[in-house]
């Protein structure tokens, strides 16, 4: 069967970039902690997961922000090239705008909460819950955690257990084990 | 209502529809109709009721995208290659009409041919295309594609047998003029 050039596939994603006809555009970058799926709605960055097969995520994203699911590189080079500076170690915090109409008001809050966590340092989920305004909340903070569709710029690897052992993270222990290393935090 | 993921209709069908498109037109204009075929998708896709009959509704658009070319096509003015006149038949018969037609101002007298008889007379004598072919980009039949060709050209014939009559009586001396 006739194959679609790369050249005649790649100007059709961008052409669909270009006229806004898409509800997420997605793609694999490269990182120390392995390869990332990205994905973006027109308002921002939607995720950021460790698990980079598309064929398991897509629905996801389209049932959560419509089905025009394209894959395109043009949206996320911002959060490509400050992902590498990150990585670098040149970037402490992330500038882009995130979309999380997909994610229930609780878990909105909590992870806005989350989002002030500095790089660098950890906190506790009970500190968090209580920095939220949610007191005793502590497990629920841990079920958003578990459910962060924004890893790494949204920082659920900075929350820690009281007792300041890792506990658990979406990506692995060795990945947040990494990622707080590279950010010099004090484990 | 669930439909799939469109970049999982993409990479299902994109080889295919772009295979079609292939078949039928020169590597850009089939990029070209490649590229609309899967844009005007996308502009409906959220439309879309239900995920049956996905690759249909891919051909349906497909085939629009094609007709629109012929189309825009008839409506532009083309070179047809001048025909050698050594074949015989029918075909050839068409083919040396047109073929003369090149040099007696194709544009305008196609011109004034209906709209579906100008595309197929330019499908076939300009693109070489095949009747099948010509008839999906009209989304009609092959036999509705021959017969429109056909009857594009004996009405072209006839524009060229008046307007070679209209030469040929200016051309004669006028009865009892000077000469």
């Amino acid at each position: 069967m006739t194959r679609v050039p790369s050249d005649v596939d790649a100007r059709f994603r961008r052409e669909a970039i270009a006229e806004g006809l898409y509800d997420v555009s997605f793609g694999i970058a490269e990182s120390p902690v392995g390869d990332l799926l990205l994905a973006a709605t027109r308002v921002g960055i939607c995720a950021i997961s460790f698990d980079p097969d598309p064929e398991r995520y897509l629905s996801e994203l389209s049932q959560s922000f419509g089905p025009r699911v394209l894959e395109a590189s043009e949206p996320l080079e911002d959060i490509v090239a400050q992902l590498d500076e990150y990585f670098r170690g040149e970037r402490h915090d992330f500038e882009l705008p995130l979309d999380l109409s997909a994610v229930t008001a609780f878990r909105r809050q909590i992870l806005e909460e989350l989002a002030e966590v500095p790089y660098g340092t950890v906190t506790t989920y009970a500190a968090l819950a209580r920095d939220a305004g949610r007191p005793g909340a502590a497990r629920a903070v841990g079920g958003a955690m578990n459910r962060n569709p924004i890893s790494i710029v949204l920082p659920c690897h900075r929350v820690v257990g009281a007792d300041g052992s890792l506990t658990g993270y979406i990506g692995g222990l060795p990945r947040k084990e990494t990622l707080l290393t590279l950010e010099g935090a004090s484990l | 209502m669930h439909i799939p993921p469109f970049e999982n209709v993409y990479r299902q069908y994109r080889d295919e529809i772009y295979g079609y498109m292939h078949a039928q037109l020169p590597r850009e204009d089939a990029a070209d109709a490649f590229q609309e075929t899967f844009l005007r998708a996308l502009r409906t896709y959220e439309q879309l009721q239900h995920e049956r009959e996905l690759r249909a509704w891919l051909y349906t658009i497909a085939r629009s995208v094609l007709a629109d070319r012929a189309r825009r096509a008839a409506r532009r003015p083309v070179e047809v290659a001048a025909c050698d006149g050594q074949v015989s038949g029918s075909h050839a018969s068409c083919e040396a009409t047109v073929g003369s037609l090149s040099d007696s101002g194709l544009a305008e007298l196609t011109d004034e041919l209906p709209a579906t008889e100008r595309a197929a007379v330019v499908l076939r004598y300009a693109f070489d295309m095949e009747y099948d072919d010509i008839g999906t980009a009209l989304e009609s039949s092959s036999d509705a594609a021959r017969q429109a060709a056909s009857a594009g050209v004996r009405r072209l014939r006839r524009h060229l047998g008046e307007s070679h009559s209209s030469r040929d009586r200016r051309s004669e001396p006028e009865p009892g003029g000077s000469e």
